[in-house]
């Protein structure tokens, strides 16, 4: 394949022309990539260099700010509130990304089976609702849901948990982050179910009828089988999970704000909290660095394996 | 290649970070006026949020009103939905571009003038005429820091709504003491029924409970919330309130169970819902009702009296951004809302009730069956105070109040204590604020 | 055996599917009620006495109906140039080799893990102090930093799965490379630019923190801001706010319903090898 490639190239360049007629070449090819990276470096880059500066900068005076070197990077590491973000960030995350994992594969694996096609089509396009609706809305419904009147309670309350059933789950410190997890879980876990089952779907039959014949029960299929197979698309898809919770505003934002007294605060509002309600942008540029560096060094690995792909396929 | 194009690139970095200068918001000079050009009219925006809630034909109304009577200004409001107003407000000055006037809610009003966002206005207010001052006297427009800062524009203060259907069935008039309260709330409940004499509301934020929960109950013991800039709810009539509270909530059982994490908008559900015979509420609260729920039928009578009648007052203030560019011409609009024609105009548009004098005694008021309470009740009760504008950082301040009250439910504090550490906390604000 | 197991997958995909879907039957549930009826008790998940009041409200609300436009408008923009630039971008990322190409490739991953807030301090500072502040454009701009990362890897991993063969044949026939992606490429990618065109039009119909920071009235405003509009500072209309929550979410569903085939297509092209 690569082999072809380069031949190619070589065509172009062996077939006599000029250098400006290289250059122009060059401009060509340029013009596929170029416009992409250039919006992208505008768009991206610049606020990220930007983001960089001003958490130097102490904003106090938010017309003149003032040179500040590390210092707020040093009130960030002392701030308990800022620990305390980072340690309800890692809860929301993981307790998000697993429970959605689970959900999404079983629902894979349910919905894998041998069933009539119109009832699979059907069922997955519902399942696909959560993650078509926007977090005003799930916000919204789930506030609803979550309130002291609401459906869990009523649940709660005709199952026999008289007491459990009168929490009011958002305005308590004990049971918000709770709240505010099953609602993410409910928001991703489409995305999921539709990697894995278009993953399960490549999974040759021969080696699920092969095992059936040793004898193998569904546990044990699920456990030889079926995950090694989806090894990779498991990684990848909690990698990315794992980076679209950890950054995740919306449904907090909309839900609790944070609260009731931080203990849902997690690091985006946290940092939307500094700049635009303390406006403190200096201090809230800090947090944002860290959190991009604790990102970055988490996915490192997701990186590699991303960049080891690249040069393998191309 | 990779360490040396890395090196390249920090080093590329690093020069272009201590070359350029951060972004910044902005310069703090004062704005210089506009001057509207021949023929043209002046724009001025106006930042509220009662579109949303009202629709937009009635403000319409209020707007061709005041554009008729000056011609050369063009009114364009601008409407957030509440819950982002205030932040709203903060980004747009911070931008250089707020809007030229804010419809700051009572407890914003201190937080705005002491981070300069609005100016103070006692030099327009100075120009007015004497029956324009003598209508605007009262407990919202008192000046905070020496200085003047907004005009009011919509006001209120709290009575006692009650479900006519409930307290007839259960053979119940509506209370005009404490003890009457007391008992009529008891006759009332049925928790089986799912039927309360209140919404138990407490919750600590958004802290706008307390207004309608606690402290009318404080100034009917014949206390006072505030005096001379220290907190003053630390006596024996606040004790004797909060236990009153407690007495309701704890011993009688009269509210709606998870009071910590109910808030006000709860409490208008359930009333419209029809299975809460009280409520403490604003005459907001009337076009609210009527909107939720037609069919209910209500009334309203002045708050139960203790050893004294009384109540708290609020409401919102139109005020003129420091850094807007259009302050003459905002300041017509700000006059002509608060005047006694203006004032008639807009309330009759919204639903909501005056805070000008003259526009109490006008004959659309006065023959509302609802509204007469309050009129009355602003009149007569002889304990009345409005706290929100002269509180620094008053959403701070009111929060730590109700999460001390929910000390004293959860029985984690005395009354006596849960009120001297509140009380501690309001005085260590006014000192910082430098009263 | 078989059977039993049928029948068992069945049922329980009914179960766990209608659990799933509680929240979304409670959003319709309270869209036909009366305020008063929001929060009845005893709990019903179908109303006693369902009516199209709230439906009637936002539809007789202009400033509300003006949301969808604003959000048609600044979704549809973005999507249009996401696909047009990422297309343009995969290609040359599949078909050329250049100097920086894996610097290019490493820094779009990572502006995927740029946490929002971090662009929102930056954007808004540069959109107020050049005028643009609540603005179609400056949604546009905001909206497609955070949608380009993705689409361009979409794309790239899409364009690498058709044959080089093909490029190869139209070079010999004498096309350059504009002509080559416009008539031998563009056509076979049809599903990978309808997956991601709808992945960029979902993003942006959805985006709530950049339209929270950047705008400010509703000529401009988008629904996910909008729905907070019925959240009053002394009630909330429920029932509206469910009423225009479905109807805002019923374009995004039947794009997804009409769209799926290509939509799953195009999505796991890149991953599933």
């Amino acid at each position: 394949m690569k082999q072809a490639h380069t031949n190619s190239e070589n065509h172009l360049k062996s077939s006599g022309r000029s250098r400006s007629q290289g250059l122009m070449d060059f401009f060509i090819k340029a013009s596929f990539v170029m416009p992409a990276m250039i919006l992208l470096l505008l768009l991206t880059g610049y606020p990220l260099f930007q983001v960089i500066q001003m958490s130097f900068f102490d904003y106090t005076d938010k017309a003149k700010p003032v040179f500040a070197g590390a210092s707020n990077y040093e009130a960030i590491i002392n701030d308990p509130l800022f620990w305390n973000a980072m340690s309800n960030t890692a809860v929301f995350t993981i307790a998000s990304v697993i429970c959605g994992l689970v959900l999404g594969l079983t629902l894979a694996i349910l919905l894998n089976q041998p069933i009539n096609t119109r009832f699979r089509a059907i069922y997955r396009s519902l399942l696909m609702f959560p993650w078509l609706t926007s977090s005003t809305v799930i916000a919204a419904t789930w506030i609803l849901i979550l309130s002291p009147f609401g459906l869990l309670n009523w649940f709660l309350r005709s199952i026999g948990l008289e007491s459990l059933g009168q929490t009011a789950w958002l305005s308590e410190e004990s049971t918000a982050m709770f709240g505010v997890v099953l609602a993410n879980i409910w928001r991703s876990f489409p995305f999921m179910m539709l990697m894995f089952l278009a993953g399960l779907q490549t999974i040759s039959k021969e080696l699920y009828e092969a095992a059936e014949i040793d004898g193998a029960g569904f546990m044990h299929r699920l456990r030889y089988i079926t995950i090694p197979q989806l090894k990779s698309i498991l990684l990848t898809v909690a990698m990315l999970e794992m980076i679209w919770n950890f950054r995740s505003f919306d449904l907090v934002f909309l839900m609790t704000g944070g609260g009731p007294m931080n203990a849902t605060e997690v690091m985006s509002t946290f940092i939307y909290h500094f700049a635009f309600r303390k406006l403190n942008f200096g201090y809230a540029s800090a947090a944002a660095i860290i959190m991009l560096l604790i990102m970055i060094s988490a996915s490192i690995l997701y990186l590699r394996a991303s960049l080891r792909k690249e040069a393998n396929d191309h | 290649m990779k360490l040396k194009s890395m090196l390249g690139l920090i080093t590329a970095m690093v020069l272009l970070l201590t070359a350029c200068s951060p972004p910044s918001t902005g310069s703090n000079k004062v704005e210089e006026q506009n001057i509207a050009k021949e023929g043209e009219r002046t724009q001025i925006h106006w930042l509220q949020h009662w579109v949303s809630e009202q629709g937009p034909d009635k403000i319409n109304e209020v707007k061709a009103a005041f554009e008729a009577k000056h011609p050369e200004i063009e009114l364009i409001i601008d409407d957030l939905p509440f819950a982002q107003e205030h932040d709203k407000i903060l980004s747009l000055d911070l931008a250089g571009s707020p809007p030229d006037i804010i419809t700051a809610s009572g407890a914003w009003v201190t937080e705005f003038a002491d981070a300069g966002i609005i100016s103070p206005i006692d030099e327009y207010v100075a120009q007015l005429p004497q029956e324009y001052k003598d209508a605007l006297e009262g407990p919202m427009f008192l000046p905070w820091k020496g200085k003047l800062y907004g005009v009011p524009v919509t006001f209120g203060n709290m009575g006692l709504f009650y479900n006519k259907k409930i307290l007839e069935a259960a053979n119940v008039q509506p209370p005009t003491t404490w003890e009457e309260f007391e008992a009529a709330a008891v006759k009332v409940t049925d928790a089986s029924k799912n039927q309360y004499a209140m919404t138990g509301n407490l919750v600590a934020d958004p802290p706008t409970v307390i207004s309608y929960e606690i402290f009318p109950y404080i100034l009917q013991a014949g206390g006072k919330i505030i005096h001379n800039n220290r907190a003053a709810f630390n006596s024996p009539e606040g004790v004797q309130a909060l236990e009153f509270y407690k007495r309701l909530v704890k011993e009688l059982k009269v509210m709606t169970p998870g009071e910590l994490s109910a808030g006000e908008k709860e409490k208008r559900a359930n009333f419209s819902a029809g299975n809460i015979a009280f409520m403490f509420e604003g005459p907001w609260g009337v076009a609210i009702q009527k909107k939720a729920n037609p069919n209910l039928e209500f009334g309203v009578v002045p708050m139960p009296a203790g050893k004294t009648t009384g109540t708290i007052a609020q409401g919102s203030v139109l005020t003129l951004a420091a850094k807007g560019k259009n302050k003459d011409a905002a300041w017509k609009f700000i006059e002509f809302m608060g005047s006694a024609e203006g004032q008639l105009l807009w309330d009759k548009a919204t639903n909501f009730f005056p805070y000008n004098k003259q526009t109490m005694q006008d004959e659309y008021f006065q023959s509302n069956e609802y509204l007469k309470v309050f009129i009355d009740q602003h009149n007569n009760a002889k304990n009345v105070e409005v706290i929100d504008n002269f509180l620094p950082d008053a959403t701070d301040l009111r929060k730590q109040f109700t999460i001390e009250v929910q000390n004293f439910l959860t029985d984690k504090k005395t009354a006596q204590k849960a009120l001297e550490d509140a009380a501690a906390y309001w005085d260590a604000a006014f000192v910082k604020a430098g009263l | 055996m078989r059977r039993r197991n049928q029948v068992s997958t069945y049922l329980t995909i009914v179960v766990l599917g209608s659990i799933l879907m509680v929240p979304i039957a409670w959003m319709i549930s309270i869209a036909f009620r009366s305020n008063p009826d929001v929060f009845s008790m005893p709990l019903q998940l179908i109303p006693e006495h369902p009516t199209l009041d709230a439906f009637r409200t936002v539809f007789g609300n202009k400033s509300l109906l003006r949301l969808f436009v604003n959000s048609y408008i600044v979704a549809l923009s973005v999507t249009a140039i996401c696909i047009l630039f990422a297309s343009l971008a995969g290609y040359g990322f599949t078909r050329f080799k250049f100097k920086g190409k894996n610097g290019a490739l490493i820094y779009i991953l990572l502006t995927q893990m740029f946490p929002m807030v971090l662009l929102s301090i930056p954007y808004f500072l540069f959109i107020t102090s050049v005028g643009l502040y609540n603005t179609y454009i400056a949604l546009i701009l905001a909206y497609t930093s955070f949608s380009l990362p993705f689409s361009i890897m979409m794309m790239r991993d899409f364009i690498a799965t058709i044959p080089k063969e093909m490029d190869e044949a139209a070079t010999i026939d004498g096309c350059g490379p504009f002509k080559t992606f416009f008539l031998i490429i563009l056509p076979p990618s049809l599903p990978g630019l309808i997956a991601t065109g709808v992945y960029t039009f979902i993003l942006a119909w959805n985006e709530f923190l950049f339209a929270v920071v950047l705008t400010n009235s509703v000529n401009v405003r988008p629904l996910t801001i909008g729905i907070g509009m019925l959240i009053g500072e002394f009630a909330t209309e429920w029932n509206a706010l469910m009423a225009l929550s479905f109807m805002a979410s019923v374009p995004l569903i039947l794009v997804f319903l009409f769209l799926q085939k290509y939509f799953l297509q195009g999505l796991t092209a890149g991953s599933v090898k």
